[in-house]
C-alpha cells in the first residue's frame, strides 16, 4: 500500500521525476559502464596468456616485450638470433618453446611466424589450448591459419588466398604479392589477441622477404639454406620445473652469445595492470562523483516538493499514519526512482555493449566475455540503494518534521 | 489490549475533557488555551461555533490526537488519548476517528478506491480481519446513499467535481466506521443550495452510521441543522486570555 502511494505520488509529478530519473540514468550508466569495462578489461587481459613461464626477446622494456609478443601491440625494437632458440631448446629445464616472428601484417591484422609448437603449447584463459574450428594447422610453405576474428571480419573461407604486407600498419606500400598464402585452417574463438592474428610458418616469413631470384632458387630446392630462419622476435618458454624460472631468467639475461632479455609474464602483466589501475580508479571516482551529484539532485527534488505535500502529509496523519510512515514514503519514492533508473541503465549498457562488442575488440583489444548482469552489479545495486537512502534522509527527515508538526486546519 | 477497546463500559461519554491546557509556546504558558471540562454523550451531534482564533482548530487537533495537551486528560470512549504513546495514538485515530475537512481530506493523486483503502490500511488488524468484504459492502452502501456511482471508484480525486469531492470526503470519513466524526468548515466553498444538500447528506449518513459528530464552523447559518449547539467560548475556561481583544488591540 505504501509503495502504491509512493508510486502514484511520483506519477503525479511526472516532469520533475522524469528529469531526476534521466540524471540518475546517465550517472548510473556511467558507473555501470566503468565497472563493467574495468572488470572485462581485467578479465580479458588476464586470460590472454597462461602457462608461459618466461618470455625471451631482445632487451628493451619488460612491458614492451610483453606487449608485442603477447598482446600484438607496439612494435618490436630488435630481433634475437635463431641460434638462441636452439640453445633454449637444448636447455634441460625447458619443456617447450614457441618462437614468434613479427613484422608483417594482413589488412591490419598482424602476421605471426611460428611453428607447430604454437598450436600445441600455447594456452590462454584457464590453461585452455588452441583448437581449430576449421581445417588444419599449416603444413606447407605458403599456408596460413587465421584467428577466428580475422576469418569472420574479412569473410575468409578455407582455400582462399591472402597476400601479406610488409610492416604492421593498416596500409602498406610493400606487398609480398608474389607469395600468396592459402588459408588451411581457422582457429576457434579465444577472446584473446590470437583471434586477430594470421599465423604462418617461420620459413614462410623468411621466404616472403627474399628477392625474386633468391625465392625461385629457394623454392626449387637449389639453396634450401635461404629458407632457414636467421632471426626471430621472441620466444615463449614453458619449463619442466617452475623452480628453475629465476635461475634461467638470470642465465638468459647474462647470456653472452646473443643479447637476450627474459621476463616473467605474470610480473610484467601485474606491472602493466598497475599502470592501468590509475586510469581505472580515476574513472571509478568520476563515476561515483557523477552519481553523488545526481543523488543530490534527487534529494533536492524531493525536498522542493515538501511544501506542496503539506496537505498530503496532513491527510496521512489524520488517517493515522505515524510520522515514521510519512518518512518511509519519501524514502520509498527515492529508492523507486533509483531502482528504475538502475534497471534502465542496465538495459542501456547491455544494449551498448552488445552493439559495440566488435568495435571494442577491434580497436582496443577488449573482449567482452560476460554480460553486464553479474556479481559486480549486485554490489553496485547495494551501493546505489545505500547512497540513495543516505541522500534521501534529508528530505525524509524534513517530511518527518512536517508530519510531526502538521495540524488540522481549515485554512 | 487494543486502543479502541472501551475500557470503562460504565462511561457512555464519547468525549470527556478534564482540565485540558494547551499552549503552542511553551515559554509563554499563559498564551494558550485552558479548556473547560466538557462531556459529550455517544451518538450525539454537536455544532460548535466560534470565530477564527477562538480555539476551534486547537480543540479538533487535540481531539484527534494530533496535538497533545500539556495538562489534563481527553477521554474518547473511555480511552485517555493524552496518555497513549504516539504510536498508539496514531493507531487510535486510524481506528476511531473520521474527519471531513474542506481541504486536507483526500490525496489528490490517488483514486477514490485507493483513498478509501488508505484509511483501511492504517486501521488496525482486527478491522482488516473483519474482512474486505464487509468494508466493501459498507462502502458500496455508502456510495449508494451518497449518490456516487461505483464507476467513479477508479477516478482520481483531482478529476472529480467539487460536489463529488465533498461526497467522497464523507465516504472516506465513514469508510472505517469511525466512532467519532470531526467535521471542520466543510461547506465554505459551496453555494447555499449545494451547502444544504451537503449538510442533509452528511447528517443522514451520520445518523445511519451512529457516529458521534462534532461539527465546527464559524458560519452560524448552519446552526439550524443541529439540536445541540455550543459556542466555543463556553468551552474555554474563564482564565484563557482573550485572544480576540488582544489582536484587536495590536491592530490599533
Amino acid at each position: 500500500m505504501l509503495a502504491e502511494i509512493a508510486w502514484n505520488s511520483l506519477l503525479n509529478r511526472k516532469k520533475t521525476v522524469f528529469l531526476t530519473f534521466l540524471s540518475l540514468l546517465v550517472s548510473i550508466s556511467v558507473l555501470i559502464s566503468v565497472e563493467y569495462i574495468r572488470s572485462q578489461a581485467k578479465e580479458s587481459f588476464n586470460r590472454t596468456i597462461s602457462g608461459v613461464d618466461l618470455i625471451v626477446g631482445a632487451p628493451s622494456g619488460e612491458l614492451n616485450l610483453l606487449l608485442y609478443s603477447v598482446f600484438r601491440m607496439g612494435s618490436p625494437t630488435n630481433n634475437i638470433k635463431y641460434e638462441s632458440l636452439e640453445v633454449l631448446n637444448n636447455n634441460e629445464n625447458v619443456a617447450w618453446t614457441i618462437p614468434i616472428s613479427l613484422g608483417d601484417s594482413h589488412r591490419g591484422y598482424r602476421v605471426v611466424g611460428t611453428n607447430q609448437n604454437y598450436f600445441e603449447h600455447f594456452k590462454y584463459g584457464n590453461k585452455r589450448s588452441l583448437s581449430l574450428q576449421q581445417g588444419d594447422s599449416f603444413d606447407g610453405m605458403f599456408e596460413t591459419v587465421l584467428g577466428a576474428d580475422v576469418a569472420k571480419r574479412l569473410g575468409y573461407q578455407l582455400g582462399d588466398e591472402i597476400i601479406i604486407a610488409h610492416g604492421i600498419g593498416n596500409t602498406s606500400f610493400q606487398m609480398h604479392d608474389r607469395t600468396p598464402f592459402t588459408i588451411v585452417g581457422v582457429l576457434a574463438p579465444t577472446g584473446t589477441p590470437v583471434d586477430k592474428t594470421v599465423h604462418v610458418s617461420l620459413e614462410a616469413i623468411e621466404a616472403i622477404h627474399l628477392s625474386p631470384g633468391q625465392l625461385a632458387r629457394a623454392l626449387s630446392g637449389a639453396s634450401p639454406k635461404l629458407l632457414q630462419p636467421k632471426q626471430i622476435t621472441s620466444v615463449l618458454l614453458g619449463l619442466n620445473n617452475k623452480f628453475a624460472t629465476f635461475g634461467l631468467q638470470r642465465q638468459l639475461n647474462n647470456y653472452e652469445g646473443d643479447r637476450l632479455m627474459a621476463v616473467l609474464p605474470g610480473v610484467a602483466m601485474a606491472r602493466l595492470w598497475e599502470l592501468m589501475a590509475n586510469v581505472e580508479n580515476m574513472l571509478r571516482i568520476i563515476g561515483i562523483l557523477v552519481l553523488i551529484a545526481s543523488l543530490f539532485g534527487l534529494a533536492t527534488m524531493l525536498l522542493a516538493t515538501m511544501n506542496e505535500r503539506k496537505a498530503e502529509i496532513a491527510v496521512l496523519r489524520v488517517l493515522g499514519a505515524s510520522p515514521f510512515v510519512i518518512m518511509s514514503l519519501v524514502l520509498i519514492e527515492a529508492i523507486a526512482i533509483s531502482l528504475v533508473a538502475l534497471m534502465f541503465s542496465v538495459a542501456l549498457v547491455s544494449l551498448l555493449t552488445v552493439t559495440m562488442e566488435g568495435w571494442l575488440s577491434e580497436n582496443y583489444g577488449l573482449f567482452l566475455s560476460s554480460s553486464v548482469i553479474g556479481p559486480e552489479l549486485l554490489v553496485i545495486t547495494a551501493l546505489i540503494v545505500m547512497a540513495t537512502l543516505i541522500a534521501a534522509l534529508i528530505p525524509a527527515f524534513e517530511a518527518y518534521q512536517r508530519a510531526l508538526h502538521s495540524q488540522l486546519s481549515s485554512k | 489490549m487494543l486502543p479502541n477497546t472501551v475500557t470503562e463500559p460504565s462511561s457512555n461519554f464519547a468525549v470527556e475533557m478534564k482540565g485540558v491546557v494547551h499552549t503552542y509556546n511553551k515559554k509563554r504558558p499563559d498564551d494558550g488555551f485552558i479548556f473547560a471540562d466538557w462531556q459529550l454523550r455517544e451518538a450525539e451531534q454537536v455544532f460548535l461555533y466560534g470565530n477564527s482564533g477562538s480555539g476551534k482548530s486547537t480543540l479538533l487537533n487535540l481531539l484527534s490526537g494530533i496535538l497533545q495537551p500539556q495538562v489534563g486528560s481527553i477521554n474518547l470512549f473511555g480511552t485517555d488519548i493524552a496518555a497513549l504513546s504516539n504510536r498508539a495514538r496514531d493507531q487510535f485515530r486510524a481506528n476511531n476517528i473520521g474527519v471531513v475537512f474542506q481541504q486536507f481530506n483526500l490525496i489528490p493523486y490517488l483514486n477514490i478506491e485507493q483513498n478509501i483503502k488508505l484509511a483501511a490500511y492504517f486501521g488496525n488488524a482486527s478491522t482488516k480481519e473483519k474482512g474486505g468484504v464487509q468494508t466493501k459492502e459498507r462502502v458500496e452502501t455508502l456510495m449508494d446513499s451518497l449518490q456516487l456511482s461505483t464507476t467513479l471508484m477508479h477516478r482520481k480525486v483531482s478529476e472529480l467535481s467539487v460536489g463529488q469531492r465533498q461526497r467522497v470526503a464523507i465516504l472516506r470519513a465513514f469508510a472505517n466506521s469511525p466512532t467519532l466524526l470531526l467535521v471542520d468548515e466543510p461547506t465554505s466553498a459551496l453555494d447555499a443550495s449545494a451547502r444544504d444538500a451537503f449538510m442533509k447528506l452528511l447528517l443522514t449518513v451520520n445518523e445511519s452510521q451512529g457516529s458521534t459528530m462534532i461539527f465546527v464552523s464559524h458560519d452560524e447559518v448552519l446552526k439550524s441543522y443541529f439540536k445541540k449547539k455550543v459556542a466555543m467560548s463556553a468551552l474555554l475556561s474563564a482564565n484563557t486570555p482573550d485572544r480576540q481583544s488582544e489582536s484587536e488591540q495590536m491592530e490599533k
